[in-house]
């Protein structure tokens, strides 16, 4: 047996139908056997009755016979005339008169007169025997004469006096008892002094014998132990105190036996009808109940493996089951309901409806499968970042929604896919033969992505606004620029991002971009580490700059140099552009500022008072670490200020010009001092070059590279030293790599002269040793 | 037990005015138990009767019973046996001394039956259990019957009495003798007796039950 519910239900129906029979056999047995002895009782006392009125006919019929006898006339003559042979014969001929077995006729004084029958054995006290008769007088008494019972009555005979008794009476034998058995139902016995049987219904039993012992032997076995057979009850009977007489009547019980016995069988036979009954619908009952608990076991584990089209037919349910199994229909197709939203959630944008990326990357795996040709068209919005800003993200996002819609509209192509990568990137994928289609036959990708980028470009109203938005779109085509959706996804964003970055309306991917990014990428990631170990892959170099009206080396440029483990040299151009990029220009610079600024401390310790220029981007000057930064590594190198220079080229000065002049303002104000980088080739206006606060002009090489040659370049030059000095900076000459030019620079009055002529930029220690050895030749 | 004592006193009042009367002698006839006895007949056996007048006694049936109770007649003395009931009766006697038999009749038989010899002779009726009579018959002495008081009035001669009841413990033809010493003095005699039960019917018998 295991724990389930079929089980028990069964286990308790069967246990309680157990219960119930037991307890109606206990209350039936108990009850029945009451009844039983109340009943046995009861029938003694109803034969008692019987039995006491059966005398009492008997004894009225004595009475009667007696009462004639005595009252004739004739036999009162015989008496009185004392004749025997008279006495005698009428008392035979009345005894067969009244059918009386003994009749005895006695004097007053007890003497016996005569009797009917011959042999009696008297009492040897006739007069004792006689008077004690006469205290029944009028009422019977049983009497043992010569061993034999009597019911007896004694009357007198009067003529008119008492002259003589006559005594009448009836044998009371077996007949008699059997007789009262057939009117009580009982066993009916006669008993005498000494438990002597006198007469008994019960034929086994000798007369003389002990009735009570007999009674007491009769058992019957019944229910594994012995029951008695009799149950008795002796009343005493109207009698001679010298002998006393008593009637024992004696129920059989063997026939109440059977019938108890008959009934208690037909309980336990119905009980285990019953049982059986229950066990059969118990089980009908449990089986109602739990294959449709079954069924629903398995369909809930179908459920869990996602098979929601399992419905559940239950072919004789209950209202109850039916709710439950309607529930659990219910569950199911919310639940799938619920899964196709998720999983639609989880490969949609939320925003567009379009895929999302991951979703995209999925499809597109079996897009590529297929063997078709894509073109695929990355298309970014361009300046979203200014209308969330100015406008709101709401805008933002609704800006969004109308170029999905817009998209949707226009790539209608079959087999066609829309997707939105993020922010403000989208994906579409345009089938190669839809561009070939005889209808657009003449439209090659080109003009595709042209239209592509009208359609799109067309103004927009959203929240009531009419926004003009503009699109930046990099196309690539599958299989030929592609192979893996992975690939397809970033070579389509590197193209976008050229195009963006390169200020194209299209820009279409060119084979080994992506190597290229690639490349930049690792040195990224390299250069972060670099600068994050400093371990020696990156290192400053210092070009000196000669001040011309000292003629001695008192400042240099520092200038970053980076050679990989593998001893490959990069381009400070390549990776500080990447750094730029990448936003890693700050903690590069910052890296730089404290080389520096530790290496004109070393300096200052060797007694050496060396200037040295720090260059840095516009990114720099807008962090606001930056200033801050500078002046812990002063205060911590106890550098002075006036002993660093900062570089700023023409481009980054104008980027975020009044934030960049305020840092510009603060630098000053700490002391250090700021020089305006590659002056001349830039954009940088008079009057904007009258408002900087700068202390140095940096004028570029290109006008310094062949000063001697060029006349132009030499009244370029000159012009622009006297401007700088008119305007209060001091003026550098880079690039100087002949006397020629240095002698030039100096009848023009520039302040410092620095190029490949003098030295090309040196390390620390070589510097110390080339300034050691300038010094000595100068 | 109080009207005994009552009557007891009165009898030995009554007595203390005979003994003042000197010509007669008082006997008082007593129980078993000391109390008066009616219906007892005294013989006196020392005074004889003359037999030359000897009248027809009578005894009556009047109303289912014999008038008087006991009859007191001399020896050869005829009695006559009339019946005052509307209903018959059958008069008849078991008795050795004299038995006889009136079989059904009304009025008064045709002939008297004559007593010859001296005994005592109970009278019952056939029909009617509850009928029961005595003649006793002297033997031509005087006899006397106690009254309600059990008393009976000696003559002063008297010597010697017989004294018969019908109730009478002894055989019922038996008699005491009882000597008389002084007449002037008052005497008594015991007689003990059985009273008979009063006798049922039959219809009380059957009318009974236990």
């Amino acid at each position: 047996m295991n724990n389930s519910f079929k089980h028990k239900i069964i286990s308790l129906c069967i246990l309680l139908i157990l219960v119930t029979a037991g307890m109606s056999l206990a209350s039936f047995w108990w009850s029945t056997s009451k009844f039983n002895e109340a009943q046995v009782q009861r029938k003694i006392q109803v034969a008692q009755n019987v039995y006491q009125q059966y005398l009492k006919a008997r004894e009225q019929l004595l009475v009667t016979a007696a009462t004639v006898l005595t009252a004739d006339f004739g036999f009162k003559q015989a008496v009185a005339t004392r004749d025997a042979q008279t006495i005698s014969s009428v008392l035979l001929n009345h005894s067969r008169r009244i059918d009386a077995d003994l009749m005895l006729l006695l004097d007053v004084k007890g003497d016996l007169i005569s009797a009917n029958r011959e042999g009696l054995d008297f009492p040897s006290d006739t007069r004792t025997w006689m008077q004690a008769l006469q205290s029944h007088t009028d009422h019977s008494a049983f009497v043992v004469l010569s061993e034999q019972l009597y019911q007896v009555i004694i009357l007198p005979v009067r003529a008119p006096r008492t002259i003589a008794y006559s005594i009448i009476g009836f044998e009371v034998g077996s007949a008699v008892a059997l007789e009262l058995k057939e009117l009580t139902g009982m066993e009916t016995s006669f008993v005498g002094a000494a438990d002597n049987l006198k007469a008994s219904s019960l034929t086994a039993l000798a007369l003389g014998g002990d009735l009570f012992t007999f009674l007491a032997a009769q058992k019957t076995t019944r229910w594994l132990s012995q029951y008695p057979v009799y149950e008795s009850a002796e009343v005493s009977l109207p009698s001679l105190a010298s002998n006393p007489v008593s009637l024992v009547l004696s129920a059989d019980l063997t026939t109440q036996y059977q019938e108890f016995d008959k009934m208690v069988l037909t309980i336990i036979l119905l009980s285990l009808g019953t049982i059986l009954i229950g066990f059969i619908t118990s089980g009908i009952v449990a089986k109602n109940l739990t294959t449709p608990l079954s069924k629903l076991t398995e369909l809930a584990k179908r459920f869990a493996k996602g098979d929601y089209s399992a419905k559940l037919e239950e072919a004789r349910p209950t209202q109850e089951i039916c709710q439950l199994v309607d529930a659990f229909n219910d569950m199911g197709e919310d639940i799938q309901q619920r899964e196709e939203q998720i999983r639609f959630q989880a490969s949609h944008d939320h925003l567009t409806g379009f895929f999302n990326r991951n979703a995209a990357l999925d499809k597109l795996h079996s897009m590529l499968s297929s063997g078709a040709e894509y073109y695929f068209i990355a298309i970014d919005i361009k300046g979203l970042r200014h209308i969330n800003d100015k406008l709101g993200p709401r805008v933002g996002d609704d800006c969004i929604k109308a170029v999905a819609k817009r998209i949707a509209e226009i790539n209608t192509a079959e087999g066609g896919l829309n997707v939105r990568l993020g922010g403000d990137e989208f994906l579409v994928a345009h089938p190669a033969s839809a561009c070939a289609d005889p209808q657009s036959a003449v439209l090659g990708i080109v003009e595709c992505a042209e239209m592509l980028n009208q359609g799109l470009s067309k103004p927009y109203t959203v929240q009531g606004l009419d926004i003009s938005l503009h699109f930046s779109i990099g196309v690539v085509h599958y299989p030929k620029q592609a192979h893996t959706p992975e690939d397809v996804v970033r070579r389509a964003l590197i193209a976008v991002d050229t195009a963006a970055h390169d200020g194209h309306d299209v820009y279409y991917y060119q084979s080994g971009e992506d190597e290229a990014h690639l490349e930049r990428l690792q040195i990224i990631d390299e250069l972060k580490h670099a600068i994050a170990n400093d371990d020696g892959q990156l290192f400053m170099t210092y070009q000196p700059k000669l001040n011309m009206k000292t003629n001695r080396i008192d400042k240099v440029e520092s200038l970053i140099r980076w050679q990989r483990k593998n001893g490959e040299w990069v381009s400070p151009e390549l990776f500080i552009d990447l750094a730029e990029q990448s936003g890693l220009i700050v903690e590069l610079t910052q890296w730089v500022v404290k080389t520096v600024v530790s290496q004109v401390a070393n300096w200052v310790r060797q007694g050496e008072r060396i200037k040295a220029a720090i260059n840095v981007s516009a990114q720099d000057i807008a962090d606001k670490n930056f200033l801050s930064h500078l002046k812990t590594l002063l205060d911590t190198y106890n550098v002075k200020p006036e002993l660093i220079t900062i570089e700023l080229t023409e481009r980054d000065m104008i980027e975020n010009e009044e934030k960049g002049i305020a840092v510009l303002q603060a630098l000053k104000q700490l002391g250090v001092q700021v020089s305006l980088d590659d002056y001349g080739v830039g954009q940088t206006s008079l009057g904007r070059l009258k408002m900087l606060p700068i202390d140095e002009l940096k004028l570029d090489k290109v006008f310094i590279l062949k000063l001697a040659q060029s006349e132009k370049d030499q009244f370029i030059v000159r012009s622009t030293i006297t401007l700088g000095h008119q305007l209060g900076f001091s003026v550098v000459a880079e690039g100087v790599e002949d006397k020629a030019s240095l002698e030039l620079l100096e009848s023009m009055q520039c302040d410092y002269a620095q190029g490949y002529y003098l030295s090309k930029p040196l390390k620390a220690a070589d510097f110390d040793l080339w300034l050691g050895r300038y010094n000595e030749v100068g | 037990m109080r009207t005994s004592v009552l009557l007891l006193l009165s009898f030995c009042f009554l007595f203390l005015l005979d003994s003042s009367c000197a010509n007669a002698g008082q006997l008082t006839v007593l129980d078993g138990s000391g109390k008066p006895l009616q219906h007892a007949v005294v013989e006196l056996t020392d005074e004889p009767v003359e037999s030359a007048a000897k009248a027809v006694a009578v005894m009556d049936q009047i109303n289912k019973q014999f008038v008087p109770f006991i009859l007191t007649i001399q020896k050869g003395q005829l009695v006559n046996f009339p019946n005052s009931d509307d209903i018959r009766h059958h008069v008849y006697s078991f008795s050795a001394v004299k038995p006889f038999e009136l079989k059904l009749y009304a009025g008064t038989p045709n002939q008297p039956l004559k007593f010859e010899n001296a005994g005592v002779v109970v009278l019952g009726c056939n029909i009617h259990d509850s009928m029961v009579g005595y003649i006793y018959i002297a033997d031509d002495k005087q006899v006397l019957v106690s009254d309600a008081n059990g008393l009976v009035t000696l003559p002063n001669s008297t010597k010697q009495v017989t004294v018969w009841h019908p109730y009478q413990d002894n055989d019922i033809d038996s008699r005491q003798t009882v000597q008389i010493v002084n007449t002037t003095a008052p005497m008594s005699v015991t007689i003990k007796t059985t009273y008979p039960a009063p006798r049922n019917t039959f219809g009380e018998r059957f009318g009974q039950h236990e």
